[in-house]
């Protein structure tokens, strides 16, 4: 870490008198369509801090959802290094990213991503499936889960029997059922109408104050951002040929 | 074990899909079970045949004769224990249509070169070598006419006329000889030669071939050599080979048959694994979306591998299962009701190993390239896919 990255550190961990959870230090990433380069994040650098609870705002394309999936491990950054809770994920094999990210960040995403196939009680069950938990015990944590959302009545329902809400919160109870510290979030109210974003919303800040969970959200909606401690407006980088 | 319910859920996801994937693989299976009992009664013939008999033919060809008295000099030969000889008889009972295997041959050496069939009446066996017009007659095939011992049965023959011209042989049943194995065929007339050698108009001190059953088969061909040697440059020298090696030739002669039903096999287990490949890739293919958000939630590539695997392999034994199942009930039904060596017919643990064995490589292959385009699959791109 460099001392400016130090000092940016300090900085907000005295704000918010909280250890950093998250740093990103200077990545950058470029995607490439044909012969065009198209950069996503230029040395970008950013601290979350435990417990907190960040928006990143920003254009279409200026690569929220890109921070969104180098934070979980989903993609790695071409420079630069992302650590989540002492742990350097830019350094980690796949298979070590991916047993990482099981145990470690769950994940909300815009339309849900719930498996069609599965009911409710299924979906959640999902990520509890990679370890080695009795059965006894997942079914304990699913309908805890389910009930922190209010859905402990839809268990049986399929994805297509529920509607947006009640999906969305299907997943926020899915990214919740493995304990996970850092909650992902692209776009969660994105598909909802304003009553049902305020649900979720309402849920996340719960999860955030109640139980410390570090939450990053990716939005274009300002209602949403007025959840967050604080917003990260990101800017896009010069496209180069 | 733990992803089975998702295995499960996921088969059931494309209903229609399913049904007919399953009903390929039904039908091929189907196909396989119905074709291993035929193919097995096929090898059972040539197992059959004795490594411990050679049979010596005319080499020019198998229809024409060899001189009687080739016997005595096969006979003085090493490794030779024992010599018989056989003539097709080319008989038909009341039409000519129905066709019966008749042979003929010496009564007083029939029971110990074919060791196939045992005489369960000495007194029978007694009377019948006593008395030269009389036929030995087969417990199936006595049954199936109503034949006993003492009745007198007139057989067409295709090939020989008696002296008269007649080509109807009258003959008396001397004795009714049955299997000595469980599997064997009892449908056949066995002829007395010096009988049959005295009343027919030509072709007189001839025979179809000889079986010479020999003391040590690893010098199989050995013998089989000297003998052949022994008739160069006679008007009728002869080719002479074991009884298994002739009886795969022979199959091989009347139509290869077990190479037509290897290659109709293999023709449609190629089209199944082309069916059910297209199947699994349209439906892996449709939930790349899926498989990327499971591997957000943690899922390793192996555990992807593992599921498409499974999800094959319970594609292929649930259909590999029912379409063997009713191959059995098929094939029972058939044995049933056929006589002859349909009667053989049965599925059997071979044909059920064969056909396991089939379904799971058939699983594996079927897999392999959608597993492999999964496990490939990028994580971003297997999300835009959910959009």
């Amino acid at each position: 870490m460099t001392v400016h990255d130090t000092e940016i550190a300090i900085q907000a961990a005295d704000r918010q008198d909280r250890p950093a959870f998250v740093q990103i230090d200077r990545v950058s990433k470029t995607y490439r369509k044909g012969k065009l380069a198209v950069p996503v994040l230029d040395r970008h650098s950013m601290i979350i801090a435990q417990g907190d609870m960040v928006a990143l705002v920003g254009a279409s394309g200026c690569g929220k959802t890109t921070l969104l999936n180098l934070i979980g491990g989903v993609d790695r950054p071409d420079t630069g290094e992302i650590t989540v809770d002492k742990t350097r994920i830019t350094s980690l094999s796949d298979a070590g990213l991916t047993e990482w990210r099981g145990q470690n960040v769950g994940f909300i995403f815009q339309f849900y991503n719930l498996l069609p196939a599965l009911s409710a009680h299924a979906n959640v069950e999902l990520p509890l499936l990679l370890h080695d938990i009795p059965k006894a015990e997942r079914r304990a944590r699913v309908d805890n889960a389910l009930n922190l959302v209010g859905l402990q009545d839809r268990a049986s329902h399929r994805p297509e029997e529920l509607s947006g809400g009640q999906q969305q919160r299907v997943a926020i109870a899915r990214a919740l059922v493995t304990d996970a510290d850092l909650l992902l979030c692209d776009e969660p109210t994105g598909d909802l109408d304003q009553d049902s974003a305020t649900r979720i919303m309402e849920l996340l800040s719960m999860l955030n104050q109640e139980f410390g969970k570090t939450i990053v959200v990716v939005t274009h909606d300002p209602l949403v951002a007025e959840y967050a401690h604080r917003t990260e407006h990101m800017t896009r980088p010069e496209t180069a040929a | 074990m733990r992803f089975l319910s998702l295995i499960l859920a996921n088969a059931s996801r494309g209903r229609a899909r399913l049904a007919f994937t399953l009903g390929s693989v039904v039908v091929a299976f189907l196909l396989l079970g119905l074709m291993l009992p035929v193919l097995r009664v096929f090898d059972s013939r040539v197992d059959f045949a004795d490594a411990n008999r050679l049979m010596v033919l005319n080499k020019a060809s198998m229809m024409r004769p060899l001189p009687i008295n080739y016997k005595d000099r096969i006979a003085e030969l090493d490794n030779v224990e024992e010599v018989g000889h056989f003539t097709f008889f080319g008989a038909a009972y009341q039409s000519s249509s129905n066709q019966i295997p008749a042979i003929v041959t010496e009564p007083e050496n029939f029971p110990i070169m074919v060791e196939e069939v045992e005489f369960r009446d000495p007194d029978a066996l007694n009377n019948w070598q006593a008395d030269p017009s009389s036929i030995a007659v087969g417990r199936d095939l006595a049954n199936k006419h109503g034949w006993k011992i003492g009745d007198l049965v007139p057989l067409h023959s295709s090939i020989y006329n008696r002296s008269d011209g007649n080509p109807v042989w009258t003959f008396r049943v001397g004795a009714i000889f049955d299997g000595a194995a469980e599997d064997s065929v009892t449908d056949s007339v066995v002829i007395p030669y010096e009988y049959f050698n005295n009343e027919r108009i030509k072709g007189e001190d001839t025979v179809g071939w000889f079986a010479v059953r020999i003391a040590d088969a690893n010098k199989a061909e050995a013998t089989g050599k000297a003998i052949d040697v022994l008739f160069e440059n006679s008007p009728n020298e002869t080719a002479t080979t074991t009884e298994r090696a002739f009886a795969k030739s022979f199959l091989n002669q009347v139509g290869d048959f077990k190479t037509l039903i290897g290659a109709t096999l293999i023709l449609v287990f190629w089209t199944l694994i082309l069916i059910t490949a297209n199947a699994q890739m349209q439906s892996i293919r449709e939930r790349f979306g899926d498989f990327a958000v499971m591997r957000i939630l943690g899922f390793r590539k192996r555990h992807i591998t593992r599921i498409i695997l499974s999800e094959s392999l319970l594609t292929m034994f649930s259909g590999g299962v029912i379409g063997m199942t009713i191959a059995g009930i098929a094939v029972l039904i058939v044995s049933a009701k056929a006589e002859a060596l349909l009667s053989l017919l049965s599925l059997d643990w071979r044909d059920w190993l064969i056909g396991a064995g089939m379904m799971a490589a058939t699983g594996v292959i079927v897999a392999t390239i959608p597993a492999i385009l999964a496990a490939r699959q990028n994580i971003i791109d297997g999300l835009a896919e959910t959009l």
